[in-house]
């Protein structure tokens, strides 16, 4: 139990990497705090913790709005006193290139995968100041090299890499560690939405 | 970590700091364990705070035919290497205009064309033998230019090269990492810094402090489990965040 007493803010806790880290972490000892706009898929990751004998609750949040980051965290220090890790995984892609990308998705993309990480962090670091921290970004291996028709979901992973380092200097100081993640083809829900079949080939070690 | 238990490893320069840590965590981890030196004196120390060590073999890295023996002993006793941890490494504190020839070769045969003896070695070992994982220590000094190290620089950014390149060919049987100690409180460091040093290179690190070496055998103990059975090709970096930003971002 390499968790245990700590908790842990997991969002996009619905699916995916997400899901796969908060029922990890559950299991190391962690209570967790799932947010997510699929509530459905949340709240079951939530009650799959608790049946087994964690602790664990789903808010359902919107990550681009600060009122609801704010909301989020002020339920997790109130229910439960504290928040020692901050995975910030939420994050969606548009299959385009500049040319085919609309404004919207555009300000989507970069809202859900970049201005949510500024909105929840600037709520918890206060709470992580005297006990220290940990924040984990969700980047990608797009974010340190280009992909094909993904310049949104590139733009917004490159960004993640930066915002982490800066972070991780601004906040070393309070005991607060910031890294990142860049995880390369991985089997999500989110690796099959568009181009199927694609993902794996010229990969080493050929499995994800 | 996951699938430690069975495993039979490695670690050059396994006989003070880093290495050494990594020998007992790997020890910890239910692994067996070989360490290789060139220092027989540190090596009898080592041997006598982990006495669990399934040897304690004492060779030079830059001597290739010392480097074989070495290794074949490993096999011998162990039944096989599955883990490499190519780590043994030299520095000297000079300035670029005075290093001597001498000097240069010096850095060069143990940090490069020893790490490369013993990386081939270990290489074909594994990919006839249902394959394994070799990582080595590179360093943030590998990335980033630092004063005063120049040789030592070179040789760590040629570790880094070598690992990827590796990895692309060694892959699918063999992963290859490597990891990036930024400052480490070792006997090479304080070999090399005054307390006055240590303490004004702290202030510039975004945590504070320097790394224990403990802190990189956790790193070569998580690469080396099944953990971490998607990895391979890439740089691992533990310097407290100086390399976020350089020194001179503070």
């Amino acid at each position: 139990m390499q968790l245990a007493g700590k908790v842990a803010l997991i969002t996009g806790g619905a699916s995916g990497i997400g899901r796969a880290t908060a029922l990890l972490f559950a299991r190391e000892g962690a209570a967790i705090v799932l947010a997510d706009v699929n509530a459905d898929a949340a709240r079951r990751v939530a009650d799959e913790i608790v049946k087994t004998g964690g602790r664990a609750f789903f808010e359902p949040v919107d990550v681009t709005r600060a009122a609801d980051c704010r909301r989020l965290v002020e339920r997790a220090i109130r229910e439960l006193g504290r928040i020692d890790i901050l995975f910030n995984n939420a994050g969606i892609i548009r299959r385009a290139t500049v040319l085919d990308l609309s404004e919207d998705d555009w300000d989507r993309v970069m809202a859900v995968n970049v201005k949510s990480i500024y909105l929840l962090s600037r709520e918890v670091i206060p709470h992580m100041q005297k006990a220290g921290g940990t924040i984990v970004n969700m980047a990608s291996g797009w974010g340190l090299a280009g992909g094909a028709k993904a310049a949104v979901y590139c733009a917004s992973k490159g960004a993640v890499v930066l915002l982490t380092k800066a972070m991780a200097i601004d906040h070393g100081p309070q005991n607060i560690r910031v890294n990142c993640i860049c995880p390369g083809a991985t089997l999500t829900p989110l690796a099959w939405i568009p181009m199927q079949g694609e993902t794996t080939n010229g990969i080493p070690c050929r499995d994800s | 970590m996951r699938g430690l238990k069975a495993k039979r490893v490695l670690i050059t320069g396994g006989a003070s700091g880093i290495g050494a840590a990594t020998a007992a965590r790997f020890l910890d981890e239910g692994s067996a364990v070989c360490v290789l030196d060139r220092d027989a004196q540190a090596l009898e120390k080592t041997l006598h705070e982990l006495p669990n060590l399934a040897a304690a073999l004492a060779a030079d890295v830059s001597n290739l035919t010392q480097v074989r023996v070495a290794f074949a002993e490993a096999v011998r006793l162990m039944g096989s290497v599955d883990v490499l941890v190519n780590n043994a490494g030299i520095s000297i504190r000079h300035s670029f205009l005075d290093i001597t020839p001498d000097e240069w070769d010096k850095v060069i045969a143990v940090n490069l064309t020893g790490l490369f003896y013993v990386a081939q070695t270990a290489a074909r070992h594994m990919m006839e033998h249902g394959g394994g994982v070799i990582l080595q220590t590179a360093s943030t000094n590998g990335v980033m230019g630092y004063p005063f190290y120049a040789d030592y620089n070179a040789t760590k950014a040629g570790v880094i090269e070598l690992t990827k390149s590796m990895a692309l060919e060694l892959a699918p049987k063999v992963r290859v990492c490597a990891v990036a100690p930024g400052y480490v409180l070792t006997p090479m460091q304080r070999a090399e810094y005054t307390d006055e040093m240590l303490a004004e290179v702290n202030r510039k690190i975004p945590l504070r402090r320097h790394a224990q070496p403990e802190e990189i055998a956790a790193l070569f103990a998580f690469l080396a489990s099944d953990d971490a059975q998607n990895i391979t090709g890439h740089v691992y970096t533990c310097d407290g965040g100086e390399t976020a930003g350089g020194l001179a971002s503070r």
